[in-house]
């Protein structure tokens, strides 16, 4: 489990790498900076040409100082840098791209340098170019005075006036265009000046010499110029700005294509992840739809499992009851036997002494009308006695009356008999008010609870009831010694006493002797009933006092009796131990505390 | 005065003894005996004892074991039964094996009593004769046992023929020959197993209730009949009784699943039924049962004056009085058939 776990994590995380890499990669194609670099660019080639513009506009003069044209310089030096970054920042492995910035950066340099030598060459040749007006203004002022001075105008004085108006014309004029072909005549006129120059007095050759210097100056220089401003000119700084931009067109196109790449995978990923997703949605929504009725049927399951439980605990104690009103219907149905087999004993033993007593008290009864006619007669006597002598036929006959009389008694009965009758049925009256004793004290209906009970009148009132069942065959020897009374259930322990006696007479096959034998021992009073029966067996001893054990046939025994008088005898506080040998017999002894304070409310239950 | 007839009076407890004797003494001569021993010995030394009574429960002997020696030892004399509380078998034997004449319910009634001791008496001296003859006729020595009292059990039964008796196999034969066995009970496996043990020798016929019954009786001639005391929710014992009543010839065996003393008690004093035998069938004993049944029939045919010996009480109360009128409506055609 925790190892699919593992792999799920680490697949989700792979996945979700694969996602950022792919993310990352369409994201590192920054369009600001692309248009930062094309922007730059444009910027470069603007101010190339603006520059361009400067170093012509200084040629011409037009630009009093060189600021103008060192200025572009600085902006593109920030701008060459700036470019030079962010080309880094693309940190892309492209040959051309780095080439072509590298040419351009190359000639940019030289443009520089070109622009530094134009600066000097420039500054002389202007210097001199403007100069050289002002040479002329002088000479020509000169010449002037000269002139003024001679009254008479010298000729060559005026000729060197024109011709130097001429040559400030003709270099002007060859300043203006770029022919080179101009500067023929400018040096050819000069070379004649030159050669004139010694015709002119000092005041004027001086002058002259510095007109011709500064105008040599300008025909010597300006072809200088005009080629390095060829050459800054003809620099391919544009075409290296194209080429760098062609390189970057190139990288950029080709990051754009990687970019395309990415982010088409990147969404055919991203449409794979949301199918992914999707199935475990889908996966998690029937998860869920499972669980859902899963737990619905855990819900249903929940509230019918109270109810069965409910319903269970209900049967359970249902059936607890039943079994327990079962028990008690075994116990009761148990103490019905031993009360039936009481009763029947008791039936029989009243019943004979009422058989006899209702036949000789009928029988005497019978004999009374004799005896009344007797007495009559008697009664009656007397007055024949005292009667007139013509009465002696009426006294013979009353003689003869009583004398039928008394033989018709006398042929039913005697005196003696009636006696003897009337005697028999006193005692069998007495021999049934014992029983009725025996039966009062075996039951004890009026006390459950006695303090002082004498266990040998028990045992007594036990063997009364029990008779139904010794007589004929068992001998019964009391050796019954001297025991303290005890407080006790005296019926439910002449019930046990029934139970013992009654089981031993059972196990007595033909003919055989029960010993009851009482005897006290250290505040506890023994009964030990002995029978000569055919004992127990072993293996089935240990197992006589458990409720339902019988060796009887089914229905003859509940198997409840022994089981009923451990537990009153338990109950009493006191023991039931057995011993018995096969073929010999058994031995039950019954050992209850004299003093006992056993709680006697929860008798009811045993009994 | 006359000489008074012998009763015999058994009992342990002497007083029932004394009242026996102040009860009976002014009709017949008294004899008593506190158990079983002394009473055969009595019965061994005094010829002519017409009637005993014992007590059922006695130690040592019980009276039902009494009656059955005393049958033995003096066939003449009538035995009747105290009765207090018994259990079951007690009863079944003194029916079975002591062929009870009557049972005496403890407490008696003194007149009743008196009533059953006279009429017994009577009947052991109008028998005498036919009892004597019948023993002088038969080579056995013991005639009325052998005829009557079949033993029991099945080694008695292999020790001593049922079949053989004062009439032999043969007469028995005879006589018995197309009366037939009737069945009256509602469970029909009683007829099969019938028909079993007496390899058809007898005709068997089976009525599930009373009125086929007496619709077989009136068709067939039937010496036997095996009751159950209940059939068809119907009460049989009554039909038993007045059947007896009113037909002494025919013998009755009692077969039934429902126990109860005062049933077989009234069965044996209004009903003479002759032998009382519990379901589940125990087949040896029925056997035995019924062949014993079929030869006391003939010795009854042959000794019409031993019938006199099961004369039963009339029926105090009857419970179904058209059981009785449709009963003897058929009796004359029934006492034909019978060859009465």
């Amino acid at each position: 489990m925790s190892l699919r776990y593992f792999t799920n994590f680490v697949l989700s995380l792979f996945m979700i790498a694969i996602l950022v890499f792919l993310y990352t990669k369409v994201q590192s194609l920054n369009i600001d900076d692309h248009y930062e670099i094309t922007d730059t660019l444009r910027q470069h080639s603007s101010l190339n040409f603006r520059w361009n513009e400067q170093v012509l506009k200084t040629k011409l003069s037009l630009s009093s100082n060189y600021d103008s044209v060192t200025n572009p310089l600085v902006d593109l030096r920030s701008l060459q840098n700036k470019l030079n970054t962010k080309l880094s920042e693309l940190s892309v492995e492209s040959s051309s791209l780095k080439e072509s910035v590298e040419q351009y950066n190359n000639s940019i340099e030289e443009k520089n340098k070109l622009i530094e030598q134009f600066k000097g060459q420039n500054a002389i040749f202007d210097n001199s170019l403007r100069y050289i007006s002002t040479a002329i203004e002088d000479l020509v002022s000169e010449i002037d005075s000269q002139s003024s001075s001679n009254t008479k105008p010298n000729p060559t004085f005026l000729a060197l006036k024109s011709a130097s108006q001429t040559l400030l014309r003709e270099l002007l004029e060859f300043n203006q265009s770029a022919q080179q072909n101009l500067a023929e005549p400018i040096t050819e006129q000069l070379r004649i000046l030159e050669s004139q120059k010694k015709s002119f007095p000092d005041t004027v050759s001086v002058k002259l010499d510095a007109v011709i210097r500064h105008a040599l100056v300008v025909v010597k220089r300006k072809p200088e110029i005009d080629s390095l401003l060829a050459k800054i000119v003809s620099l391919p700084i544009s075409t290296n700005i194209e080429k760098i931009e062609n390189a970057y067109t190139a990288v950029y196109d080709s990051r754009v294509r990687d970019k395309d790449f990415y982010f088409t995978t990147l969404i055919a990923y991203a449409g794979v992840l949301l199918a992914l997703l999707a199935f475990i949605g889908y996966r998690l929504r029937n998860s869920y739809r499972q669980l859902n009725v899963l737990n619905k049927q855990l819900t249903v399951a929940n509230e019918t499992l109270e109810e069965r439980v409910a319903q269970r605990t209900e049967e359970l104690s249902t059936a607890y009851n039943e079994l327990k009103q079962s028990q008690a219907q075994l116990i009761q149905s148990e103490k019905m036997a031993s009360l039936g087999q009481m009763v029947a004993g008791v039936a029989h033993e009243i019943n004979t002494p009422l058989a006899y007593c209702h036949s000789n008290i009928d029988l005497v009864k019978e004999q009374l009308p004799d005896i009344i006619t007797l007495f009559k007669e008697f009664a009656n006597f007397p007055n024949l006695l005292d009667a007139p002598e013509s009465e002696q036929q009426a006294l013979k006959e009353g003689l003869g009356t009583i004398q039928e009389a008394m033989l018709a008694f006398e042929k039913e009965g005697s005196f003696d008999e009636m006696n003897l009758l009337l005697e028999g049925s006193l005692s069998g009256l007495n021999q049934i008010s014992d029983m009725v004793k025996s039966l009062k004290d075996f039951s004890r209906l009026d006390q459950h609870k006695v303090e002082n009970s004498d266990l040998n009148k028990g045992l007594d009132s036990v063997l009364v009831i029990a008779n139904n069942v010794l007589k004929n065959k068992v001998e019964i020897i009391k050796d019954y010694g001297e025991i303290p009374k005890i407080s006790c259930s005296p019926s439910q322990l002449n019930q046990v006493f029934l139970n013992l006696i009654v089981n031993a007479s059972q196990a007595i096959e033909d003919t055989g002797t029960i010993t009851l034998r009482t005897y006290s021992t250290n505040n506890f009073v023994n009964i030990n009933i002995e029978d000569t029966g055919k004992g127990i067996p072993q293996d089935i001893l240990p197992r006589i006092f458990d409720p339902f054990f019988t060796t009887k046939e089914i229905g003859k025994g509940t198997g409840l009796g022994l089981s009923i008088a451990y537990k009153i005898i338990q109950q009493h506080g006191g023991t039931i131990t057995v011993r018995s040998e096969v073929n010999k017999g058994t031995q039950f002894t019954v050992s209850l505390p004299v003093n006992q304070k056993t709680d006697f409310k929860n008798f009811e239950v045993a009994a | 005065m006359d000489k008074k007839e012998k009763v015999l009076c058994v009992d342990d407890e002497i007083n029932i003894l004394i009242s026996l004797r102040a009860l009976l003494r002014s009709k017949y001569e008294i004899l008593i005996a506190t158990s079983g021993e002394e009473a055969l010995e009595i019965l061994r030394k005094e010829p002519a004892i017409r009637v005993l009574i014992s007590d059922q429960r006695m130690p040592k002997m019980l009276g039902a074991e009494l009656l059955r020696e005393a049958k033995k030892i003096s066939p003449g004399t009538m035995r009747l039964l105290l009765t207090g509380y018994s259990d079951l078998q007690s009863i079944i034997d003194s029916i079975n094996e002591g062929e009870v004449f009557r049972f005496i319910n403890k407490p008696w009634n003194n007149q009743e009593i008196r009533f059953i001791v006279d009429f017994a008496v009577k009947v052991a001296i109008e028998t005498e004769q036919a009892v004597e003859k019948f023993t002088n006729e038969a080579s056995d020595t013991d005639p009325i046992a052998s005829a009557s009292a079949i033993p029991a059990s099945l080694e008695n039964q292999q020790r001593k023929p049922p079949m053989m008796g004062p009439v032999d196999a043969a007469s028995v034969q005879e006589e018995t020959s197309g009366a037939g066995i009737l069945v009256v009970d509602d469970e029909e496996g009683i007829a099969v197993t019938l028909q079993e043990i007496l390899n058809d020798s007898v005709p068997i016929y089976n009525a599930r209730t009373i009125n086929e019954a007496i619709e077989l009786l009136s068709n067939h001639q039937i010496s036997v009949i095996i009751s159950e005391t209940q059939v068809a929710n119907e009460d049989a014992t009554e039909f038993v009784k007045i059947l007896k009543q009113n037909y002494p010839f025919i013998i009755t065996i009692i077969l039934t699943k429902y126990h109860s003393a005062d049933t077989m008690i009234s069965l044996i004093n209004q009903g003479q039924i002759y032998r009382y035998s519990y379901k589940p069938i125990q087949k040896n004993q029925l056997g035995l049962y019924t062949r014993s049944a079929l030869a006391r029939h003939g010795t009854n045919l042959h000794k019409p004056e031993l019938l006199k010996r099961h004369q039963v009480e009339e029926l105090k109360e009857i419970q179904n009085p058209s059981l009785v009128s449709k009963l003897v409506g058929r009796l004359k055609s029934l006492r034909l058939k019978m060859g009465f």
